[in-house]
Order: structure tokens, then C-alpha cells, then sequence
């Protein structure tokens, strides 16, 4: 399909260029020094004496086949280590294309056992297809070496001429090595980062043969707040036939973007509604300004459509079917979007984005399918740029809300340069199932925005009642910027999917860590839909273990039952890799006690704790007012860097401790003239 | 077999999450099971399933094992009108189930698609070749069912026998038998009991597992009344074909222990080679779930699960000259005890060795299991000594309390200015109580040590600050030392000071929970003494000891506050708790001795100084 509005000629075309940033070899392990790199491996529970991955690509008629062998040999060095890694671990995919596999037992006495492999796979030969595969290699015992070698291979396209390639791990390695051979056919590119060493190259008329190599890599144990790529060295590479090609931003929209975005027209089930239900939601704002109108139309989407997954039998529906049935799903969600985009005549372009944990977008080396986020912009009336996130199946985003992974990173904005309207026919998929292509496309480099207002506020006013031993609550809980955005995901995740919400209810009453403060109704909830997308809760709630009368004119009350903070975790002693963040947040608390008569506090000789170092601040502070009937504490946990180095990581176990020291505490407080 | 009760749980629920049947809620009118025995010790099961009509589709799960059953004539009928129409082509899903601790298993799941908005019937037929894998009869279910009915043919070649367990629960059972010249018809009609899916299970709580079961074992006629004896013999039989160490093993077992002559310390050789040259592997293919694999096969691939390696260690003894069996046993979260000869009293293997007169048991799959102690997960439970006599059952005894005990001295100062309370404790654990420690550590690198022992101390003083912990012993005691400090505990108002004491070692330290949920197991029973000594930096005017005292069946807490002298405050406790899982009868009196505890630590002790 052409479309002659998109077609333009060569001013704008995005030339991009392939840059290898070759840089001077430093090691990701270079702590330990070399000569003592046996020694730490023999502390571990295993390590490798090699670890080979040696991939070869050859061109089969019109596709491509990719071989991949792999050899290792893994010094299992106690029971621990043999209970973690003496077995054969292979996924589905594998299983199904092996071509050959060897496993040995070495045994320190100098015998060898050798895995038969008939026995791995007999078990499934009455299906037509291997399950992942977890055996395990007999023989093992502390001491012995296990050399495993095998392949698969696999057939692929042209645009899968590529791979991603790091040669970390969390078992250490003596020697770990990536080896790719193609004929001279293929032209091989590569991008190293994080300074990736390196490779050795060898290129003759038969063959080229790129070794990536990297000695003695120190085993990482991975956290969950962990980014490898933004700190580990890694390589991307890809091979075209031709070799003058290379893949543009163009590309990227026709291929990636307008597959999942273009509208189709291949069945008329109650396409019409479209019109019909555009028209009603406008009303009588049709004379107004077509963004207003899109904000229309998106609020109903966000208020009134729910979101469920995709079904195979609804892939050809139009937008109009889905309005009707009052459900849209993570496709016909971004069709209907760029429908309503394109009808209102508002110029949109394309986002391509990646999550910060899978490393950073590269604009100049473009690869196929990189991209896991991907989304529309467009400018708005005053010309700044709105960014257009489509709800996926249990979180509806609000324009401007992206999620939070995004937040801060760079990513594409890719526009198509219109000479023109969009005909009609342009629009839609139609019979011929062929995709809209652009011509030329503007293409801009942006970073994201993230929020700066990710603040979770708790504010709590209580009257204590002496007689009854209690206190009761109002309660005001805000929660804005990408803490509203996670918030809210995982409780509308948990609303809409039973098997989580048993699970995470089963996790509750196991851990039985009930907050102190029970809220008993919830008086009215708001969201505002601007940013940074204020929540509002406000409640009524109980004090859940009362008051502990310890006796006639002193109660006491443990400050680890009312103050309750989302830190970030610092539980080992020490990490391999630092904390990646989405982003810094305020974790706000603040309540206000008010008594029948006159108090007076015990033991809190510093009522004020102001702490505060390179990652976070922490503030406590415990204040009387109203003529000492009042009593006010305040606590405040902030989290004031996104990214905390592995070697800063005893600077937020500082910040924890020091909240853990004042939770530690209590309130005793002694009623005066009672 | 080990844990096969948590399995079956798990492996229902993975199945369930995975076809996505979870959230269903389907109710049964009638489920028919027709079992005939076969003269050639195989049997087939007819079995009926009426549905109730529901508004969704249905995912109807037929759970067999490949091995051993094939699943034929599927069917499934709609109603129309008045009657049954069968569906052509119904859709039939076959899948595997993978768990995580059975590295390979011959299970398998059909799934039957039932539609919406129409009562259906399902008719199916199990045939199994294995006359001993008919060994229970189910009266508990996850579904609605209405009436359960059960109808058992059986040559007169064989005899019949069965044991119900948990039957209280049942509202309705009836068993019904009539005799012929060549057969006898059983009739079992039941109301099952609905059991919720527990997840809690995930997280080592395993409540309402004791539903009703019927445990079912066919002996030849010549075994009436000696059903023990059949059982024994049939697994004797079968584990003679895994038996007769080969050279190699026999070198290897000789080479272990060579210069060894003492009975004990042979023992102690082999089976800590065992423990900890051998992985545990669970591959369970149709009767190898049961029957070990032979000791030779184990010993080359070092690896096997409960009965395969419990086989090869007794090998090994038999081999030294100390007699040795095997047994089968029950874990603290099987649904029965093994006090029946039924494969399904079962889930676990163990080894038993006859030294010096005495029998220990020997568990070669818990790794930090030290003989002449406890097998934690089958005390006092009963086991099924597999021997030449007919086999045997036994009553595994624990440690009692006293033998557990854990010993906390604490011996603090009070800084004058900052009010700060300082000094260090030491912690002993005998008998068993140190285990959870020790699983804990077992997989701890060295440089993690550290920070398993700290984060654990902190949970006993309730998150205080603890510093430099250290094993002092790792042996039959684990003995701990470290530091403490203490911020905000001590508190002045005017000449008074209020002293509270929240910092006490925590009762129970294996759970961290403030009170218990039915269904945690404690790991065993045990005693608690804990002794803390504060020096105060100034005198202050003795007061009056405090005692608190809480008695209840199986278990008692005494706590006492005073003053020995006018510089130091002592705080004693002595805790005893005689049960090893919470249950529902000792739910409530455990959770009140915890709460009385909490309630007790969170009142100060007040006193004042002498001015």
C-alpha cells in the first residue's frame, strides 16, 4: 500500500549513522585483583573454567539459519554449589532444536560419567514437542568438574540478523567468550557499551569471525532494583547482506509502529457505531478546539470502556465493535487512538521507548524489536507535547502519564512528514492487508519526563479517647506523580486478577503485618487527571490496638505501630550491582493527637531528627501545640537520587537505620490535671 | 514420595493456575465411580461426572499417571430437554505438570472444555495395571459435590481393607458390602467435605490438610487379617530388585571407612557422605514414585530422593555389618499418619539403623539432620519398618522440651546522659532448636553469614540495633554471642524512670509473626530460659518483684522483674511449649500466652532514684 500523502522527498531524510565506540579495555571485575581471582573462585559454590558461545550464521534460500554452540566446564566446589547447578537446564525452544549435546561428569579421581541423553528426552516422546528441560547430571559431587557441551540451531528472518550479547553472570568465570562467524557475505556490526572490550576480528574471502572475550568475571548476584546494562558491559551486533544498508527511523515506524496502530477495515460488526458514539460523547462541543474534543473522547474511554486481553477472534474488529461492546484491549486501544487522532485532524507522531532495566535506547544504532514501549505524541493547542500512553489490560494512563520505568530515559520521537490530508482510504487495513508506509519521517531524540512530585502524603488527625482507650482517625492519604501511577496499577492489577489478589491476600495474613491504623470507612476518593495525577483519599479510622494505659496518667504508644514508610529495602550487608530507581519519591507522614487535657512527653530529649546524606534525607519531628493538648509528629522518608551506586548502597542502610532507631521508640506521654 | 501431600496440593493448584481453572467455581451433582478389580491384580475405573449448570465454561481436570493408567472413552454430554446429548468432537486438552521439586514425573493433566449455560455429563475410564496404586478413596474435594458414590467389585480372590480418617468431618458416609460366590460389591456413598484451596500452603502453612480419606489396600485372600504383611512383603519384594552393591560401591564404602572400627562412627561416616555427596532428585515415573531405583544407579549418579537414597545408605550399613532397614513414613504435613498399610499413608522414606542395641533413625535428605537427634518432619508420627518379619510400625519419639532448650543471658548497662541501654547476650540452642539456624545458614555463603545472623537477632529483639553476632559453636549446640543497643527502652520522668522491656527475646523466634496461624509448623517443642541483667548507672529504691505466670495444657510462661540489688534490674522468663504444629486445639491458648507476652513487655517497669 502507498500512501502518496506521506511520500517526501530527500530533505528530510533521517541519515543515521552506525558509530562503533571502540573503547580502551577496562574490566567490570576489576576489584579482585588477578592473581587472587583462583583463589575467590574457590570460595564460591562454582565457577567456570570457560564458558564459550561460538554462533554461526548461514544464509538458507531466503532465510537465514543460526547455529549456536555451547560450551562450558563448571568446577562445582561444594553440595551447595552441586544442589544449585548440577542439572541440565534447557528451555523449550532449545529441547526442540538440538542438534547435539554432550555432557560429562569429570570426576576429581579422574573418571567420567557421562550424561545419556536418551534418558532426558525420552519422556516426552509421546508429544510432538520437548517441555523445558531440568535434569539432573549424575555423577556430581563437591570437587568435580561438569563439561557441558551442545547446540541448537534455528531458522530466522532477515530482520533477526542480530543479538544482544553480555557475557556476565552471577557463577564467576575464568574465561567467557561470544564468538560470532558469518560468511563475508553477511556485514557484521557491532556496538559496544559500558566498554565492552574489544573484539578480536578475523576476515578473509571464506569467513569472518568476531571473538568477544572477557577473563575473570566475578560472579553478581542480581537485585531486584538492578539495571545490567546500565552498568555492566554488553554488546549489541547485527548482520545485513547488504552491506550499504542500515536501518532507519522510517523503517522503524512503518514496520513497528504502524502494525500495531493502523485501524482496520476487514469486518463491518458495528463499525458504524464509531461515528455514532464520537458524535454523542462531543455533544455540544463540537464547535470547540479538537484537542478539547480528543480529552472528551479519551475520558470516556478512561471512564466508561473497560480494558481486558486480547482475543483472537476480536483482531479484525473495528473500533466502532469495541465501543459498542464497551471493552477495548492493548490493540484495538492503540487503533482507536490513532482513528480519533487522525479524524480530528491532530497531527500525532510515534514514540518508541525503552524501559530503563533494558538498558538505554540507542537513536543511531537501530535495531528490529527493541523497543517495548510504544506510544503516540502529539503537540497540543499551545504547542507543547502531550504524550498519548495506551491502557494495557489493568491500568487505564491518563495523557501525560507513561509509566514509571520510563521515566528519565531517552527515547524516539519519530513524526511522518505529511505534504497533505490523510485520504480515507490511507487510513485502514483494508483487503489487501498491506500496512501504510511513509516516505520520510522527522525524527527527534527526547528524554522523557519524569515526575518530580512522587510524593505518598499520610496526615492523620486523632482524638484520644481516655475513656474507651482509643483513638479515632480522620485520615487524608495523597499520593501523586509516579507513585500514584504504580499505586493505582497494582491495586487495579489486584482488582481485576483473583489468582493474584488470593495470593497477595495469603502473603498478608502469613506475614500478619496489619497496619496499626485500621481504616474503618472511606469517606470519598479523587483523581485528578492532570499531572502528577493526584489521588485523594480521605477516611475514618480506629487506632487498630488502642491505647496502652500504663497507668492512670501515662499512656504509651509505640511509634513502630503509627509510623509506617515505603523504604526502599537494605537488607544485605553489601550488593554486587546498585539500585536503579524509577524514580526519587517523599514518603510524607504526619499526625496530629489531640487530647482532653494537658500533656506532657517523657524521653524524647531530641524531638527533632534531621538527617540527610547524598541518597535520602529522613526528618522526625515531635512538636506540642494548642496550649500542650496537641500533640504533632511528623515524619518524612525521602529518596532523593534515582540511582544509588553499589558503593553508596551503606549510605541508604545509614538513612534506614536511622528510621528504624526512631520507630524503635515510643511515645510515653503523661496527662496532666486530669 | 518425599512431602507427596504437598505435592498433591501444589501440584492441584499448579495445575489449577495453569489451565486457569482457579477462579472457577463448579458445582457437581453427582460424581460415580465404578472400580472393578481385575483377577490379574489390574483394575479400571468408570467414573461419571454430572455438572450443574454454570455461567461460565468449565475446564474439567483429569489427573492420571502415564505410566501406570491409560484414560479412555472420553465423553461429554449436554443436556437437551429431558436428556443427555453427546458432544462430538468435544475439545480435550492434554498437558504436563511440572513441579518444582519432582525433576520429572509421568503425571499428567486431560482437560475436558465443558460450555456455558447447560448441565453436562462427563464419562471417562481409568485403567491401571497396578493393583497397589489403588490406595485411597477421596471425601474431599475442591468442588461443590453433592452426593460422592464409590462401587468397588472384587474377586473373592482378594479381600478388601480400608481405613477412614478424619471421617467426623463427613455429614454423611455409608458403606454398604454384599458377598457372592465369585465376588463381593462394594457400595460407598458419601457427602463430601468442600475444602478451600489454601494458599498459604505457598508459604509453609498447612491448614485444613486433615480432610476425610479413605485409605484402601487389595490383599490376596491368604493375607486376611495380615495386611501389614502384605504390604511389607510386596515392598520387601520390590526392593530387592534395586539391591546388591557392585564393586565400585562397595570400594568406595570400604575406602570411607577404612581404620574405622567403632559401629557408631561407621554410621556417622556413611551417612554424612550421603548427606552430603549425594543431590536430591525426585523422578517420579509411574511406580518409581514408590520403589527406589537400584542402589548401584544411586551411587554412580549420586543423586536420588527419599527412598532412593535411604535404600542405598542401608545398603551401605547392611554392607558394614550393621543391620539396617528402610521405613516409610509420614511428614508433619502428610494428611495421615503411616499407621495403615496403604501406599497412600505414606510420603516419605527413611533409614533405620540397629546400633548398639539401639535403633536410630536416619533421614539422608535433611541435610543437617544429626543422628540420635530427632528427624524433625516425622516426629512423633508412626513409621512402617520394612523387614524380613513381616515389617513393623514404630512411634518416632522427639525431644521433649527440656532436651530443647534455648538460653538467652543479657547483660546491659545504662549510659548515664544518653539514656542509652548497652552491652551484649549470648544464645544456646540444645537438642534441636538450633536446626532452623542451621537451614537458614546451609546455603549461606560465607560472606552472608553475617547478615543472616543479624537480620535474624534483630527480629528476636524486636528490630533492635545488634552488631558484631558470632557462632561460637556449630555443633550439637549452637552457641551465639553479640552486641546489643539499645536507644529510647529507658526513660526519665522527674526522680522516676520507666524501664520497658519490649527488647525480651521474642517467644517463638522461628516465626515471624505476633501471633499463629493454624497450621504452622514449629519444628519442635521446646523450653525457653531467658535471663537479662541490667546495671543502672545510679542506685534507685528496690521495688517488689514482678511475677506473671500463664499455665495451659502444653505450655506455661513465667516472667519475673526485680530488683537483686540497687544498681541492677533483673528480668527472667522460663517458656515452655509441649507441640510441635499449631492446630485448632492449641490455637487459641498459644495466641493468648503471646498476647499475655506482648502486653507484659509493653508495660514498663517502673521505679525511682534514690535521690
Amino acid at each position: 500500500m502507498s500512501l502518496l500523502f506521506l511520500k517526501l522527498k530527500a530533505n528530510k531524510y533521517c541519515i543515521l549513522w552506525i558509530t562503533f565506540l571502540l573503547s580502551t579495555s577496562v574490566f567490570a571485575n576489576d576489584s579482585i585483583p588477578d592473581n587472587k581471582f583462583l583463589e575467590y573462585c574457590k570460595k564460591q559454590d562454582a565457577y567456570f573454567l570457560y564458558s564459550y558461545t561460538d554462533v554461526t550464521y548461514v544464509k538458507v534460500w531466503s532465510r537465514y539459519k543460526r547455529l549456536i554452540s555451547i560450551s562450558n566446564k563448571l568446577v562445582v566446589n561444594n553440595s551447595a554449589g552441586v544442589d544449585k547447578f548440577a542439572f541440565l537446564n534447557l528451555s523449550e525452544f532449545v529441547s526442540n532444536n538440538l542438534k547435539k549435546i554432550k555432557i560429562k561428569t569429570l570426576k576429581a579421581d579422574g573418571t567420567v560419567i557421562e550424561l545419556d541423553s536418551s534418558l532426558v528426552f525420552q519422556r516426552n516422546s509421546n508429544n510432538k514437542k520437548f517441555g523445558s528441560i531440568n535434569y539432573p547430571i549424575p555423577g556430581v559431587e563437591p570437587g568435580d568438574t561438569i563439561e557441558t557441551s551442545y547446540a541448537y540451531s534455528e531458522y530466522i528472518n532477515k530482520h533477526e540478523l542480530m543479538d544482544y550479547v553480555n557475557l556476565d553472570s552471577n557463577i564467576p568465570s575464568l574465561n567467557t567468550e561470544y564468538t560470532v562467524r558469518t560468511n563475508p557475505e553477511l556485514a557484521l556490526r557491532y556496538k559496544p557499551y559500558n566498554n565492552f572490550p574489544e573484539p578480536q576480528v578475523i576476515s578473509n574471502d571464506t569467513l569472518t569471525y568476531c571473538v568477544f572475550k572477557m577473563e575473570k568475571i566475578k560472579g553478581l548476584s542480581e537485585n531486584k532494583n538492578a539495571c545490567k546494562p546500565c552498568e555492566l558491559p554488553y554488546l549489541y551486533y547485527s548482520l545485513n547482506d547488504d552491506k550499504n544498508e542500515v536501518r532507519t527511523w522510517k523503517d522503524v515506524y512503518n514496520q513497528e509502529f504502524n502494525a500495531i496502530t493502523q485501524p482496520v477495515l476487514l469486518d463491518s460488526e458495528k463499525s458504524s457505531y464509531y461515528r455514532r458514539w464520537k458524535r454523542n460523547v462531543i455533544g455540544e462541543a463540537k464547535d470547540s478546539s479538537k484537542y478539547y474534543q480528543f480529552e472528551l473522547l479519551h475520558k470516556e474511554i478512561q471512564d466508561n470502556i473497560k480494558m481486558e486481553s486480547v482475543k483472537v477472534d476480536e483482531l479484525i474488529k473495528s473500533s466502532g465493535y469495541f465501543l459498542k461492546e464497551k471493552h477495548l484491549d492493548p490493540l484495538s486501544i492503540r487503533r482507536l487512538y490513532r482513528q480519533l487522532l487522525e479524524d480530528l485532524g491532530i497531527e500525532y507522531s510515534a514514540v518508541f521507548a525503552r524501559s530503563k532495566q533494558s538498558g538505554p535506547i540507542d537513536p543511531y544504532y537501530i535495531r528490529y524489536g527493541e523497543y517495548d514501549h510504544i506510544f503516540f505524541a502529539y503537540n497540543n493547542e499551545k504547542g507543547s507535547l502531550n504524550l498519548l500512553y495506551p491502557n494495557d489490560e489493568y491500568y487505564k494512563y491518563q495523557i501525560n502519564e507513561i509509566p514509571t520505568t520510563l521515566y528519565n530515559t531517552k527515547a524516539i520521537i519519530v513524526k511522518p512528514y505529511l505534504e497533505g490530508k490523510i485520504k480515507n482510504s490511507d487510513k485502514f487495513i483494508n483487503y489487501d492487508l498491506k500496512l501504510a508506509e511513509v516516505d520520510s519521517v522527522n525524527v527527534t531524540v527526547v528524554e522523557l519526563p519524569g515526575m518530580h512530585n512522587n510524593i505518598l502524603r499520610q496526615i492523620y488527625f486523632g482524638q484520644v479517647n481516655l475513656k474507651e482507650k482509643s483513638i479515632f482517625f480522620k485520615c487524608n492519604f495523597s499520593i501523586s506523580g509516579g507513585l500514584s501511577t504504580d499505586l493505582r496499577s497494582f491495586f487495579n492489577f489486584l482488582n481485576q486478577n483473583k489468582e493474584a489478589n488470593d495470593f497477595y491476600d495469603a502473603l498478608e495474613e502469613f506475614e500478619g503485618k496489619d497496619a496499626a491504623i485500621q481504616i474503618d470507612s472511606v469517606i470519598s476518593t479523587h483523581l485528578k487527571n492532570i499531572p502528577p495525577f493526584n489521588y485523594n483519599v480521605k477516611a475514618h479510622g480506629n487506632l487498630r490496638e488502642g491505647l496502652s494505659l500504663l497507668n492512670d496518667n501515662i499512656i504509651s504508644i509505640p511509634l513502630e505501630n503509627l509510623i509506617q514508610h515505603n523504604q526502599i529495602e537494605s537488607e544485605l550487608d553489601s550488593v554486587d550491582l546498585g539500585y536503579y530507581l524509577d524514580y526519587v519519591f517523599e514518603d510524607y507522614f504526619k499526625v496530629m493527637l489531640n487530647f482532653p487535657c494537658e500533656i506532657e512527653v517523657l524521653g524524647f530529649d531530641g524531638n527533632k531528627i534531621d538527617f540527610k546524606n547524598d541518597f535520602g534525607e529522613y526528618l522526625f519531628d515531635l512538636k506540642m501545640g494548642n496550649n500542650n493538648t496537641q500533640l504533632i509528629i511528623e515524619s518524612n522518608y525521602k529518596i532523593i537520587k534515582d540511582m544509588i551506586p553499589k558503593d553508596e548502597y551503606k549510605q541508604l542502610k545509614k538513612l534506614n537505620d536511622i528510621l528504624r532507631e526512631v520507630k524503635n521508640k515510643r511515645l510515653v506521654i503523661k496527662l496532666n490535671d486530669l | 514420595m518425599k512431602y507427596s501431600f504437598n505435592k498433591l496440593i501444589l501440584f492441584i493448584s499448579c495445575v489449577i493456575l495453569s489451565a486457569n481453572i482457579f477462579s472457577q467455581n463448579f458445582s457437581i451433582k453427582t460424581k460415580l465411580e465404578n472400580i472393578l478389580i481385575q483377577k490379574d491384580t489390574s483394575f479400571v475405573k468408570h467414573v461419571i461426572v454430572l455438572l450443574k449448570e454454570s455461567d461460565e465454561t468449565i475446564v474439567y481436570p483429569i489427573f492420571y499417571d502415564t505410566e501406570l493408567e491409560t484414560v479412555s472413552d472420553i465423553h461429554l454430554y449436554i443436556k437437551k430437554g429431558n436428556r443427555f446429548k453427546l458432544v462430538k468432537n468435544n475439545i480435550i486438552k492434554e498437558s504436563d505438570i511440572q513441579l518444582d521439586y519432582i525433576n520429572m514425573t509421568s503425571k499428567k493433566v486431560k482437560s475436558i472444555i465443558v460450555p456455558p449455560d447447560t448441565e453436562a455429563k462427563i464419562t471417562y475410564t481409568v485403567k491401571c495395571s497396578e493393583l497397589m496404586y489403588f490406595s485411597d478413596l477421596h471425601f474431599f474435594s475442591n468442588d461443590e459435590i453433592d452426593t460422592l458414590k464409590y462401587q468397588i467389585t472384587i474377586p473373592n480372590k482378594f479381600h478388601f481393607v480400608y481405613n477412614t480418617i478424619n471421617k467426623d468431618s463427613l455429614n454423611y458416609l455409608k458403606i454398604n458390602s454384599i458377598k457372592s460366590d465369585s465376588l463381593s460389591k462394594w457400595s460407598i456413598e458419601a457427602t463430601p467435605v468442600k475444602v478451600a484451596p489454601n494458599l498459604l500452603m505457598f508459604f509453609g502453612i498447612y491448614k485444613n490438610i486433615r480432610g476425610p480419606l479413605m485409605r484402601t489396600l487389595i490383599i490376596p485372600s491368604s493375607y486376611k487379617d495380615n495386611e501389614r504383611k502384605y504390604l511389607n512383603d510386596w515392598y520387601l519384594k520390590k526392593l530387592n530388585t534395586t539391591r546388591g552393591l557392585g564393586y565400585q560401591a562397595m570400594h568406595k564404602i570400604d575406602e570411607l571407612t577404612e581404620g574405622i572400627s567403632d559401629p557408631m562412627k561407621i554410621m556417622d561416616t556413611l551417612y554424612s557422605y550421603v548427606k552430603n555427596n549425594f543431590k536430591y532428585v525426585a523422578i517420579e515415573i509411574g511406580m518409581g514414585a514408590f520403589v527406589p531405583t537400584h542402589v548401584n544407579e544411586v551411587f554412580t549418579n549420586k543423586e536420588g530422593d527419599c527412598k532412593d537414597l535411604s535404600n542405598f545408605l542401608s545398603e551401605a550399613l547392611n554392607y558394614k555389618g550393621i543391620k539396617s532397614d528402610i521405613a516409610l513414613a509420614a511428614t508433619y504435613n502428610h494428611i495421615s499418619d503411616c499407621d495403615f498399610p496403604s501406599l497412600s499413608s505414606a510420603n516419605h522414606v527413611i533409614c533405620i539403623a540397629y546400633v548398639k542395641g539401639k535403633l536410630i533413625i536416619l533421614d539422608p535428605t535433611d541435610p543437617i539432620h544429626l543422628p540420635e537427634t530427632p528427624v524433625q518432619s516425622i516426629q512423633k508420627r508412626s513409621i512402617l519398618i520394612i523387614n524380613q518379619k513381616g515389617g513393623e510400625y514404630y512411634k518416632v519419639s522427639g525431644f521433649s522440651p527440656e532436651q530443647n532448650l534455648i538460653n538467652y543471658k543479657i547483660e546491659l548497662e545504662a549510659s548515664p546522659e544518653q539514656m542509652l541501654l548497652k552491652g551484649d547476650f549470648k544464645a544456646f540452642y540444645d537438642g534441636v532448636t538450633g536446626n532452623f539456624l542451621k537451614r537458614e545458614l546451609l546455603y549461606a555463603s560465607s560472606d552472608m553469614t553475617n547478615n543472616v545472623l543479624d537480620k535474624h537477632y534483630k527480629t528476636v529483639f524486636g528490630n533492635q540495633s545488634v552488631s558484631d553476632v558470632k557462632i561460637i559453636n556449630y555443633d550439637k549446640i549452637i552457641e551465639t554471642e553479640g552486641l546489643l543497643s539499645l536507644n529510647g527502652k529507658l526513660i526519665k520522668d522527674g526522680n522516676s524512670r520507666l524501664l520497658f522491656i519490649d527488647f525480651l527475646p521474642k517467644l517463638i523466634e522461628t516465626i515471624d509473626r505476633a501471633t499463629l496461624l493454624e497450621g504452622t509448623h514449629l519444628g519442635s517443642s521446646f523450653s525457653k530460659k531467658v535471663n537479662v541483667k541490667i546495671s543502672m548507672d545510679r542506685p534507685f529504691q528496690k521495688f517488689k518483684p514482678i511475677e506473671h505466670t500463664i499455665s495451659k495444657k502444653g505450655i506455661s510462661l513465667f516472667l519475673k522483674i526485680s530488683s537483686p540489688s540497687e544498681l541492677i534490674i533483673e528480668c527472667t522468663y522460663e517458656f515452655m511449649l509441649d507441640y510441635i504444629i499449631i492446630e485448632k486445639e492449641n490455637l487459641d491458648i498459644t495466641n493468648e500466652v503471646l498476647t499475655s507476652f506482648k502486653e507484659i513487655i509493653n508495660e514498663p517497669i517502673i521505679f525511682k532514684i534514690k535521690s
